[in-house]
């Protein structure tokens, strides 16, 4: 169904947006893109290597890469970062003890010249679990203050389904915005 | 835009430009599918012609998600060139091989694990055993069949990781698969990881129960498939000869298959098993009646099959004459057949020639020689001879073909036949000798030095017929420094012979041709020669003309059957490479070449299994009692002609191309004159008088099987001397190859050996040959000839 | 098993390479084209072995192909495989040419990874693989489709048919060809007939068919019933007697059902739709040859030659046979020659050193001569002219071997049509296989 659609907005000559889901192993990507996609939380298992996929949200045409978060694999993240529109950042909120790694990467990344130009969302994840860190807890840890991209960071939980909309929401108007 | 005309995919062959890769970069990532599929095609082309494109790694493996199966494919087939140049970026792919093991689509199912087997990265290998255990029990028999070859595939990058997932024992449960091409592959995986580690032995072995399993799929499955379940059945063992016989009899259907792979096959099972029943019953009668249909309806197929089939036919006629003895006809050549056909046809119509078929025979091989191709008309001509010495009763007949041939003074022909001839006075001596005179005639034309000698041995060994012999051999003196070595030895040895057949007029010829070999000349086995003449003549001219012209053994007619033990190995492997290169495996397979096969041992029923001697995997084989072909009287002869007379031209006649030939022609000549073999000792001195013999006696390098030498006296029963030995074969002859090593505290010296009477008529070909003395702490080898008694 | 499948033009340039076993390195693409493609002599042999690799190869007009290996194969079935990876390309896309396979590159990638996996031969079945390899590349399918597929691949011949076609069809095509090998004195050397049968069948359902041919075997257990011992022999049905041939063997398709063969000599089977070779026979015995040839030719100094060729037919004279030709060799420094004969046209072909005599139609029982005077020009080769043989080609309507259908019966229990409802067509054609008459 999702092909039909998407051949016929090609068809009008819809740009595609191309947007990375990135963030430690286990912050819940993938989890994240499904839902996105079907609505529905699927079971998976460590992502080694990449899915990606397409979404249609109000009109607009995401290309979607979730990329593995293992530290195997993010040297390879970089291969990806050409013409981004947007980035999804995804926290573990659950996870304080990586925090620190998590901020490094991100920090590493937004440097990188090809992305100059991306939108970023954070989400702060697993918010439905009890004793997660609070979403300016999060902001605060990731130093997000100190970020020139044009940002927002939202507390989700995928498993839910909350806050996903609010922050596809946000990205969509950010991003027909700026082109 | 649409352009018009539709260009073809063969435009992809031609991008040769600067900055393509760049291009092709920016194509990959185009969001359009259409262009990217057409980029992945310019890579595989690029890829195809042998151009370096795997810097676009990342780039084609991000194509790997697509529901496009065209394109997919196409990445997959990328990957498979490339991951291992690019081990670590190999991980991005990992997802999507798990994803697509996956997908509601069985097709997609297999292709993933078709094409995760084939990338070999260690690092990613481990994520793939989740997929492809759930792929071996998948629901679809399209992909377990898939899955099932994907384990075979991990065990050429790991086999360690795929016995401990415990992958053996799903293999072996597809055994029991529904489908028989799932249990075909499952065969096949089977067969390669036994092949490959005996420790997979304990899980995977057959048994009565699985080959049964075999036999009811092999009935339901695609032509390879039937390939794959006979080649393993083959290696199976029945427990007993009604196990075997029931074994043939649902084998012998396939017989009837279309495809000559699967007719071969079942011809290699039926050759096996056909050896552990009585060989006189009726059932073996019957086997063998229908063997005989199937193997002659291969000389229908292609020429290429036909050439495998006629060298399998080769061993299977040295093994069961019997089978195909009524069926001549069918071997001989037509006028289109490609040389390597015709080639091998030759050798098998000779081997089938008997009193019965000759005269057809005679008159085709006639027919041969007036061909156009050289080593066809050659091996056509020396068949003749082969003829004349096989059938007694034709003799008179083929020498007179051959002197027909002589006629038309085709250049290599003549030489060919002069040749032959020399073999035809060897095996019925004076009863030919009025030709010589023609024979003479040609003399002048002979430019191969094989011809040469052949001819000169001739006219030395008739040299008290020929009127003009001395003039004759004066000739050829005139330019004895250019002459190749096997000429010279022979000129030498004739001239001797001329001097002691007609002393009166011939000293100063015999004296010419003595300070030649001995003064003039650099060859020390010529060198060698000349003085063992010079010696005996001058001391004991008596002697001289006893050794010298003592009477020589006669030749025997088969003279090129491959060697027993070797015949019944390649038995095990009709079909194979193997059998066409009349070579083990492991004389062209590298490393790993697993356990020699044997023919299984005669059952009797009743027996207890536990009482069946086994093939030892891994192991040696156990011996087979068989009857033991002994050489003909010739070997010896032929041996020392193989010194002289090189295997130059014999070997480039027989296809394949590095292969040595198993069967060199025994041209069977005396070069010395019998009593003085005895006289030919290793020439080396010093050093390893082994090397040195087999360099003499022009021995390929690998060709024979050396078994390992056995203690046959300790250095306690011999006072100090401790004898090693082996009996082996090469080139056809028996040797005792023997190792004396001086254990004692004293130089040792004046050995010598004596042959006791024995009764496979051996007896010692020539003496020990020792230096002097065998100081103490040092090892000799020896190496010694034997033949047989001509009584 | 195969490691690796190379296809190369006639100047060796590599056009499709294909590594299915790591053993196979790149260098051999380059070590075949180098010892064999660009070898100075003729090729003397099909299998080549190069530094502990063996190259397999056929060829098709100037295109090679090339099985690798470095392990001990099993050797016809790779000669097999790459004549059925021949029949594969050509029907995909027709005649293995340089052009097509270039044009068609991407789809044999896609055969070869379909039809051998790591190195071992999977389905080689056209039909079933043009239904999951198609030209335009197959979209994601519905699962049903699929399962539709797959469910081929036991390969028991199951076909789907999901539209009755109302007439029910079969053509039996018996095809010979005939050798033949006359020595120089006329007297038969090899003569053998090659025959096969080529059915088409167009059968709703999975019917059962039976098939009766007048081999004297299988026509003898005709008498007995299947549960006889078999060492007995069967009374002989009231048909046998001269009609029955002797075939001396037969292979069949992988339809048939072997065993059933074997054990109770009846052939059975479930026909796949189309165009299938069903049988394929040898017979020696009793062969009608449908032509004679008489040759002879008279050496008249050194530089004239005369021959005088006769063609006798040896077949009912109410048949025709059609398209005979006969060749007749002449020496290579043949400089002219007269030819004359009373039926058909015969002309001096000087590039193919030979006289070609064509003759459109030929009833039976008659003969035809023909007598050529040809002028030698004197050269100083010693050697001398080896004569091929005379050759012969033609077509009649008839099988030589004496090969005749009894019956085709046809089973289908579950759909609404019997045997008698089922079209039938047979048809004998004999061919010239090589038919060689010694001068």
């Amino acid at each position: 169904m999702g092909g039909v659609l998407s051949y016929f907005s090609a068809f009008f000559g819809t740009k595609e947006k191309r947007i990375l889901i990135l963030g430690l192993d286990g912050a819940g990507k993938t989890t994240i893109l499904y839902k996105l996609q079907v609505g529905e939380v699927v079971t998976t298992i460590p992502t080694i290597g990449f899915n990606v996929e397409t979404l249609m949200y109000k009109n607009l045409k995401f290309q979607v890469w979730d990329l593995g978060g293992q530290t195997s694999i993010r040297p390879y993240w970089r291969c990806y970062y050409s013409n981004t529109d947007a980035i999804i950042y995804v926290v573990d909120s659950m996870d304080r003890d990586r925090i620190g790694i998590s901020k490094q990467e991100l920090f590493s990344m937004l440097e990188e010249d090809e992305l100059r130009k991306s939108t970023l969302v954070v989400f702060a994840n697993k918010q439905d679990i009890e004793g997660a860190m609070t979403v300016s807890e999060v902001a605060n840890a990731l130093g997000l203050a100190g970020i020139k991209h044009k940002y927002q960071i939202f507390k989700t939980s995928a498993i839910k389904g909350e806050g996903l909309n609010e922050a596809m929401e946000w990205l969509a108007t950010a991003m027909t915005q700026t082109k | 835009m649409w352009t018009g005309t539709k260009m073809t995919d063969s435009k992809y062959f031609t991008t040769t430009k600067k900055g393509e890769i760049f291009e092709l970069k920016a194509e990959l990532n185009s969001d359009k599918k259409e262009k990217k599929k057409e980029a992945v095609k310019k890579v595989i082309a690029s890829m195809t012609v042998g151009k370096d494109v795997s810097a676009l790694f990342p780039d084609v493996v991000n194509c790997m998600q697509t529901d496009n199966l065209e394109l997919k494919k196409l990445v997959y087939l990328y990957l498979m060139n490339y991951a291992k140049s690019q081990p670590d970026m190999a991980i991005m792919a990992v997802n999507t091989f798990v994803k697509d093991c996956e997908d509601s689509n069985p097709l997609i199912r297999a292709l993933a694990v078709r094409t995760m087997g084939c990338i070999r990265v260690d690092k990613i290998t481990e994520y793939l055993c989740e997929p492809l255990r759930k792929c071996l029990k998948d629901e679809d028999p399209y992909v377990r069949k898939t899955a099932a070859v994907c384990v075979a595939k991990l065990h050429d990058i790991n086999a360690q990781l795929v016995e401990d997932q415990g992958f053996l024992d799903l293999l072996r449960d597809l055994l029991s698969d529904s489908n028989p091409m799932v249990v075909a592959n499952a065969v096949a995986a089977i067969s390669e990881i036994l092949d490959a580690s005996p420790s997979a032995h304990q899980v995977l072995e057959m048994n009565s129960n699985t080959i049964n399993k075999l036999l009811t799929a092999l009935n339901e499955c695609t032509e390879w498939g039937q390939v794959f379940i006979l080649d393993a059945i083959s290696n199976f063992t029945p427990k007993d000869d009604k196990e075997a016989q029931s074994i043939c009899e649902r084998v012998t259907p396939r017989l009837a298959h279309a495809n000559a792979a699967v007719v071969l096959s079942a011809v290699k099972v039926v050759m096996k098993f056909m050896e552990m029943l009585e060989p006189q019953s009726d059932y073996v009668t019957m086997l063998m009646k229908k063997l005989a249909p199937p193997l002659v309806t291969l000389l229908s197929a292609e020429p290429e099959i036909q050439y495998v089939a006629l060298r399998n036919i080769n061993l299977i006629v040295q093994k069961r004459p019997e089978i195909l003895k009524n069926e001549m006809k069918v071997f001989f050549v037509k006028y289109n057949d490609p040389i390597y056909v015709k080639l091998e046809k030759l050798d098998i119509m000779i081997r089938l020639t008997s009193q019965g078929n000759i005269a057809q025979v005679l008159a085709e091989l006639k027919e041969y020689a007036t061909e156009v191709d050289v080593d066809f008309v050659r091996k056509s001509v020396r068949a003749i001879g082969r003829c004349a010495i096989k059938v007694e009763q034709a003799a008179e007949r083929c020498v007179s073909t051959l002197l027909d041939l002589i006629q038309t003074k085709v250049n290599y022909v003549v030489q060919e036949a002069i040749v032959v001839i020399k073999d035809i006075f060897r095996k019925y001596p004076n009863k030919y000798e009025s030709i010589i005179a023609t024979l003479c005639e040609n003399l002048d034309t002979l430019d191969e030095p094989e011809a040469r000698a052949s001819m000169i041995w001739i006219i030395g060994e008739y040299a008290e017929r020929i009127d003009n012999a001395d003039e004759l051999l004066e000739s050829f003196l005139e330019g004895f420094q250019d002459e190749n070595a096997q000429v010279q030895l022979q000129l030498l040895t004739a001239i001797v012979k001329l001097f002691l057949k007609r002393p009166t007029n011939t000293q100063e010829l015999v004296q010419q041709v003595l300070s030649l070999a001995t003064q003039d000349s650099d060859n020390p086995d010529l060198r060698d020669r000349g003085y063992i003449y010079w010696r005996l003549l001058s001391t004991d001219p008596a002697a001289a003309k006893e050794v010298v012209l003592a009477e020589k053994p006669l030749i025997s007619e088969e003279t090129d059957l491959i060697e027993p033990t070797l015949l019944d190995e390649l038995i095990c492997h009709i079909s194979s490479l193997a059998s066409v290169y009349h070579k083990p495996p492991s004389a062209f397979v590298e490393g790993r070449a697993g356990f020699r096969r044997a023919l299984p041992p005669r059952s009797q029923s009743g027996n207890l299994t536990d009482e069946q001697p086994i093939v030892a995997e891994g192991g040696a084989p156990t011996q087979i009692p068989q009857a033991t072909v002994i050489p003909g009287a010739d070997s010896l002869l032929g041996d020392l002609l193989g010194m002289d007379l090189g295997p130059s031209m014999q070997q480039q006649m027989y296809p394949p191309a590095p292969v040595q030939s198993q069967t060199p022609v025994q041209s069977s000549m005396d070069l010395l004159g019998e009593g003085l073999d005895t006289l030919l000792g290793p020439t080396t001195t010093g050093g390893d008088a082994l090397g040195g013999l087999g360099d003499i006696f022009g021995m390929p390098q690998s060709q024979a099987y050396v078994p390992p030498q056995e203690v046959w006296l300790t250095a306690a029963k011999g006072k100090g001397l401790e004898i090693t030995g082996a009996m082996c074969r090469k080139n056809g002859q028996i040797f005792m190859e023997m190792t004396f090593t001086n254990r004692a505290m004293q130089t040792m010296g004046g050995f010598a050996i004596q042959f006791n009477k024995n009764s496979f008529g051996l007896m010692q070909a020539e003496p020990l040959n020792i230096q002097n003395q065998l100081y103490v702490g040092f090892q000799t080898k020896v190496l010694i000839v034997r033949s047989l008694s001509t009584h | 098993m195969i490691g690796g499948l190379f296809i190369y033009n006639h100047k060796g340039e590599v056009l499709i390479s294909r590594v299915y076993r790591d053993d196979i390195g790149r260098n051999a693409v380059d070590a075949f084209r180098v010892n064999v493609i660009h070898a100075r002599q003729q090729v003397r042999s099909p299998v080549t072995n190069i530094a502990r690799t063996s190259f397999f190869h056929i060829k098709r007009s100037n295109i090679w192909l090339a099985a690798v290996t470095r392990q001990n194969v099993n050797a016809s079935m790779v000669f097999e495989f790459l004549l059925k990876m021949v029949e594969v390309m050509q029907s995909y896309f027709g005649k293995i040419s340089e052009d097509n396979i270039k044009n068609n590159f991407v789809l044999i990638y896609e055969i070869l990874d379909e039809i051998l996996d790591f190195g071992y031969p999977q389905n080689t079945d056209t039909g079933i693989l043009k239904t999951f390899i198609t030209q335009q590349g197959v979209k994601s399918q519905s699962k049903e489709e699929t399962s539709q597929i797959t469910s081929q691949l036991p390969a028991r011949w199951m076909e789907t048919r999901g539209d009755q076609v109302s007439a029910q069809r079969t053509v039996l095509d018996v095809l010979e060809s005939i050798n033949l090998l006359m020595s120089h004195k006329v007297e038969i050397q090899i003569a053998h007939v090659a025959g096969r049968i080529v059915m088409k069948s167009y059968l709703s359902g999975m019917p059962e068919c039976k098939f009766g041919i007048n081999d004297k075997i299988l026509m003898e257990s005709k008498g007995k019933t299947s549960l006889d011992d078999a060492g007995r022999v069967g009374t002989a049905t009231l048909s046998g007697g001269k009609t029955s041939i002797a075939i001396d063997d037969c292979q069949f398709h992988q339809c048939v059902k072997l065993s059933k063969f074997e054990t109770e000599h009846s052939i059975s089977f479930i026909p796949p739709d189309g165009e299938y070779e069903l049988m394929r026979y040898r017979t020696t015995k009793d062969i009608s040859l449908p032509f004679r040839v008489i040759p002879l030719v008279r050496e008249v100094g050194r530089q004239k030659m005369e021959v005088k060729v006769v063609v006798k037919s040896n077949f009912k004279p109410s048949l025709l046979a059609q398209k005979v030709e006969v060749r007749i060799p002449t020496p290579l420094n043949t400089s002219g020659v007269q030819v004359i004969c009373m039926k058909g046209k015969a002309k001096y072909k000087a590039s193919e050193n030979a006289i070609v005599w064509k003759i459109k139609r030929m009833g039976g029982m008659k003969e035809c001569q023909l007598s050529a005077e040809i002028e030698l020009l004197s050269t100083s080769d010693k050697k001398k002219w080896t004569r091929p043989p005379i050759s012969m080609n033609f077509e009649v309507p008839f099988a030589p071997s004496g090969f005749k259908v009894r019956y085709l019966k046809v089973f289908e229990s579950k759909l609404n049509y019997s045997d008698h409802d089922v079209i039938k067509w047979v048809r004998y054609i004999g061919r010239s296989g090589l038919y060689e008459t010694r001068c």
